[in-house]
């Protein structure tokens, strides 16, 4: 019954913050299409939402009763949560086709400040580099303690407490070590291409402000991340999580960030992302050869995306993919 | 205060490197940026901009040879001293008197006003003679 609450909760969730989706965005785009400024607000354009909004409900209710099956026939979780997703992936990709005939033409002109960028990461190299320093004490430590340490230690949790566990050796002890540097790694260096590797807008100034509030969140958020994997690591000697209601805590966290980053959308901002509509995939994937910028404004959902143009881009995300993988595989 | 703002447009025929070349000299003919001064590294402005590394490359190159910038240090582009060529170059002013006439008639024909271009040509007097 916890489940089936937890799913459905989490499927109405998606639901409301997908129905919200067009209001995150410039004014000037819509379903991930530029389109001419008022357009949103237009009869044609309340109904297009007003149509992505009934197909994205009509796929969450045909979704919704996944969460009512029994566990040994399917997971209840996963499956309404990917449901929900997708019905409303759906739902976007075919409101952007029946989009593309308003679009209207990228403006060309394009502005930048003749200036080094004098924005820096927020907590500057310290926030960068002290996770890492972090993790390589707590590797020390386990290898002073070794002996002290469990024959066996968990590598996975679910809602009551560890339930998967893996034997005490170097591979696995150290490999985790490695998995959680790796990951911590991409977040920090997520967090700094945010700042330095993505375009600024510089004009209109109320535009550029919104800008570098929504980058220095954007950060800020990547650097909880890459610093949660290295706070967080489960402690190899006593078995539980340093704090009992840490889940909780960083839920209430996420949930506060998830909130700032919303009012810190430019929805009122005009100008659009500056991308030409015609170097985005489905209107989920950016691919520009020609634009340097590793990331670039997300046009669905918050956030920033890869420029998969960009070899970088590729290299990261061999790393989300690959290292926990390949952590599994060693650990086993 | 705003930075030295620098806008191109991708609609024109104008090649983005030589509006980049444009925009920069004038504000370095304006004295916006003194010597020593850094302009934005070559990946920093490509990236600011939506256009390739090369295109801003081959913009700071054509500045470095005019001998405005220093593009050795490893931070961006340095701002040098640049004094005016003495002798001037014999060709110069002749060209600018035809480019100036080829701007007007241009910007005729594409129907800017006479009394409009006749205001934008005194600023840029009045600018001369400060």
């Amino acid at each position: 019954m916890t489940i089936a609450l937890l799913s459905l909760a989490h499927l109405l969730l998606i639901a409301i913050a997908n129905s919200a989706h067009p209001r995150w965005t410039h004014p000037d785009l819509l379903f991930a299409v530029t389109v001419p400024p008022g357009f949103r607000g237009s009869p044609a354009g309340a109904a297009l939402v007003r149509r992505y909004r009934q197909l994205g409900w009509a796929g969450t209710v045909l979704v919704a009763p996944v969460v009512l099956l029994p566990p040994r026939l399917a997971p209840a979780f996963p499956l309404a949560v990917m449901g929900g997703l997708a019905v409303w992936l759906a739902a976007f990709i075919l409101s952007r086709r029946a989009t593309l005939p308003y679009a209207a033409p990228v403006d060309p002109v394009r502005t930048a400040a003749l200036e080094p960028r004098p924005e820096e990461v927020p907590g500057g190299l310290f926030a960068l580099l002290a996770p890492f320093a972090v993790l390589a004490a707590r590797a020390y430590e386990c290898h002073l303690r070794w002996e002290e340490m469990p024959l066996r230690f968990p590598i996975h949790w679910g809602l009551h407490g560890p339930d998967r566990w893996t034997a005490k050796t170097p591979a696995a002890v150290y490999g985790q070590f490695a998995t959680f540097a790796l990951l911590c790694a991409v977040m920090l260096y997520m967090a700094w291409a945010t700042v330095h590797r993505a375009r600024r807008i510089t004009a209109p100034e109320p535009a550029a402000r919104a800008q570098q509030r929504y980058r220095r969140l954007s950060a800020v958020g990547l650097l909880g991340l890459g610093w949660i994997f290295a706070l967080g690591f489960p402690p190899l000697d006593n078995m539980t999580l340093t704090l009992p209601y840490a889940p909780f805590l960083l839920l209430a966290m996420v949930a506060v960030w998830l909130v700032a980053m919303v009012r810190s959308t430019w929805s009122d901002m005009p100008g659009g992302d500056q991308t030409a509509d015609q170097h985005w995939r489905l209107g989920l994937f950016y691919v520009n050869s020609d634009d340097p910028a590793l990331l670039v404004e997300k046009r669905f959902g918050l956030g920033w995306t890869l420029n998969f143009a960009n070899p970088m881009s590729w290299v990261l995300l061999a790393a989300i993919v690959g290292v926990p993988l390949l952590a599994l595989l060693v650990i086993r | 205060m705003l930075p030295p703002l620098i806008r191109i447009d991708l609609s024109i025929a104008t090649p983005v490197y030589r509006q980049i070349v444009d925009a920069v000299r004038t504000h370095l003919v304006d004295g916006a940026f003194a010597p020593g001064d850094h302009l934005p590294p070559v990946r920093q402005l490509a990236m600011d901009l939506g256009v390739h590394f090369n295109t801003v490359a081959e913009a700071y190159r054509i500045l470095a040879e005019e001998g405005w910038l220093d593009l050795k240090r490893r931070r961006g582009a340095l701002v040098l001293r640049r004094g005016v060529p003495r002798p001037a170059d014999p060709a110069a002013a002749p060209l600018f008197a035809r480019r100036l006439r080829e701007l007007v008639a241009e910007v005729r024909a594409a129907g800017v006003t006479r009394p409009r271009i006749l205001r934008e040509l005194l600023l840029v007097a009045k600018g001369l003679e400060a």
